[in-house]
């Protein structure tokens, strides 16, 4: 189909389509974005009028009482150890499968498929009992390192869900001529060096998709937060504006000004990275 | 378009490489462990506790109570309500999210001005946390002061009387909407890659053969899609099926479990409020695992199946 020859009235009508769409997606994240510019008087006066002056009064506020600087470290450090954690073990794991002949190879490749079929959210019952008797082992053992109401049961929940890295990074290791390793290995290379210094840049793209890919899902997810982080002091993003809104029911020009401290970055990277992000998330969906 | 891992990409083990089978399983071993441990075991714990009655985390208060749970199931109307109201979103998201994607897909890969900034604006909610998104729209649906209601007034009607997500089974509707308003962005790119893989060629010859473009679209396009539209479908019912974060931010499955989804009664079950019914909240857990990919299986087989009519 190409569009300059269909008949007029049904271009404009999908132009009406795209429209409609774009300004039903631009209007809440715009009121969303100049709302929290407003006073709160101006807010209540006309919740849906634009500001008469930039104030960021409600800004400030925001970050301070809903403790912004906390929720950002707290969410950064979990999204970044946990992707760095499991695009590392994935891509060497990737690597052993994918160039190595041992009895058992296609067996463990297969082990990892099941995870692509297992609704992770389905375990979140087990996932916990799990974390509370590892929790209280290591309290036996005088271990310090607790488990509940610690960043490190989300992240070791996430380093978990390594099967879709495995089998993309897997499959574009594959793809790689031999050659260009033999030739490392002729010239001395030892193992992990060729994995370091020859695979792992050629294999660049593939990692940088899921490195993507997985920022965006743990940076924004909700649940296993939900369930791990009890203590406010360690609450991620997400959790912190879900308590933010429960505390503050009727000052809304505050809680919009939480929301848009909590969506701005996020926006803001979109639009400098928006192709690198839309491919990576894309490709990683269509390996399913 | 990469070919599936599940058909293409599983080819029996490297053709080359290296025989230090050792090495590789050093190289394999983390995420096996992590893997193993915080997943598989897991699961395997949710096919065993959900044949208990087990609270605790003590092994000695473990005890087996056969069938007992899935008994209670059947009589538990807050079970029904919670699945039906997740296969009404599989079905709105199956039929609208789908639906709008593709039309949106097959619109701007024609090559209309300005299709860039569309593509990248349908998918900005995509990257925004469904929270955020939950809570703006609580703002934006409010009975007194969101827009939508203000908006209703202004031309003489009148919202619904307890709120659009006060209102029983119109509230499911409400968060079904929201959920397509965040998602139909991303399926629509992943349709693009589709169609973006269709060689021109195709088109080009049937445009010369004279077909119209109503023709090239239904009878070309979209058969040649079919692939993608598929893996797109398994994609966005499962998306549907496990959907928590909207619900529990709009509604938090109420009034009265109105709008409760299967995950959020798991939650609410297992590890929200009184956190009891672990056992209880784990056998509903195993029955959506089975749901899950007894769905997606029963929609790859009807893909296939339908290729062989269409071949023919």
């Amino acid at each position: 189909m190409v569009f300059r020859e269909l008949s007029l009235p049904v271009r404009l009508l999908f132009y009406l389509f795209l429209i409609v769409a774009a300004v039903s997606i631009l209007y809440p994240l715009t009121w969303m974005s100049y709302t929290s510019l407003k006073t709160n008087e101006e807010v209540m006066l006309s919740p849906f009028g634009l500001p008469t002056r930039v104030s960021f009064e409600n800004i400030a506020e925001a970050w301070q009482t809903g403790n912004f600087t906390r929720l950002y470290a707290n969410s950064l450090l979990i999204a970044i150890v946990s992707v760095v954690g499991i695009i590392t073990i994935s891509t060497t794991a990737a690597y052993g499968l994918a160039r190595y002949h041992f009895n058992g190879n296609r067996a463990l490749f297969l082990y990892f498929l099941v995870g692509m079929a297992v609704p992770t959210q389905a375990l979140m019952v087990p996932s916990f009992k799990l974390m509370a008797i590892l929790d209280s082992w290591a309290a036996a053992l005088h271990l310090p390192v607790p488990l509940l109401n610690s960043p490190l049961a989300v992240i070791l929940t996430y380093m978990s869900w390594s099967s879709l890295a495995i089998i993309f990074i897997r499959a574009y290791f594959m793809s790689i001529p031999p050659e260009l390793e033999d030739a490392a290995r002729v010239d001395g290379a030892r193992e992990l060096q060729i994995l370091r210094h020859v695979m792992v840049p050629l294999a660049m793209p593939a990692i940088a998709t899921m490195t993507i890919f997985y920022f965006v899902f743990f940076w924004n997810d909700f649940l296993w937060p939900l369930i791990y982080l009890h203590k406010h002091t360690l609450r991620t993003i997400p959790l912190g504006i879900m308590h933010f809104e429960g505390k503050y029911v009727s000052l809304w020009s505050l809680q919009v000004a939480a929301l848009s401290l909590a969506a701005w970055p996020p926006i803001f990277i979109y639009v400098l990275f928006h192709r690198r992000i839309q491919r990576g998330l894309t490709e990683g969906a269509l390996k399913f | 378009m990469r070919r599936s891992a599940l058909t293409g990409g599983s080819e029996k083990g490297p053709r080359t490489g290296r025989y230090d089978g050792r090495f590789a399983l050093v190289l394999i071993a983390p995420a096996f462990f992590f893997y193993t441990v915080f997943l598989i075991l897991p699961l395997f714990g949710t096919v065993v506790i959900g044949f208990t009655d087990w609270t605790g985390i003590s092994f000695s208060t473990l005890r087996f109570t056969g069938l007992e749970n899935f008994i209670q199931m059947a009589g538990d109307e807050f079970f029904w309500g919670a699945f039906r109201n997740s296969f009404l979103f599989v079905a709105c998201c199956l039929l609208l999210q789908v639906g709008v994607a593709l039309l949106f897909a097959i619109i701007l890969e024609s090559g209309p001005r300005f299709a860039k900034w569309f593509r990248s604006i349908f998918f900005v909610p995509f990257v925004i946390s469904l929270v955020v998104i939950g809570i703006l729209f609580n703002f934006l649906l409010d009975p007194t002061l969101g827009i939508v209601d203000s908006l209703l007034r202004a031309i003489g009607l009148e919202g619904p009387k307890f709120g659009w997500l006060g209102t029983r089974t119109l509230n499911v509707f409400v968060v079904i909407a929201v959920h397509i308003w965040r998602n139909f962005g991303f399926t629509m790119f992943l349709l693009i890659a589709g169609l973006q893989a269709i060689p021109r060629e195709l088109q080009e010859s049937a445009r010369l053969d004279g077909a119209t473009s109503w023709q090239l679209t239904t009878r070309i396009t979209v058969p040649l899609l079919r692939e993608v539209l598929v893996v797109a479908s398994v994609i966005t019912s499962i998306d549907a099926m496990r959907v928590f974060d909207l619900v529990y931010t709009l509604t938090g499955g109420g009034p009265f479990h109105s709008s409760e989804t299967v995950v959020t009664y798991i939650y609410q079950l297992g590890l929200g409020g009184a956190r009891t019914q672990h056992g209880y909240a784990t056998a509903i857990a195993l029955v959506l695992v089975l749901v899950i990919i007894g769905m997606s299986v029963l929609q790859f087989t009807l893909a296939r199946a339908g290729r062989g009519a269409v071949s023919t």
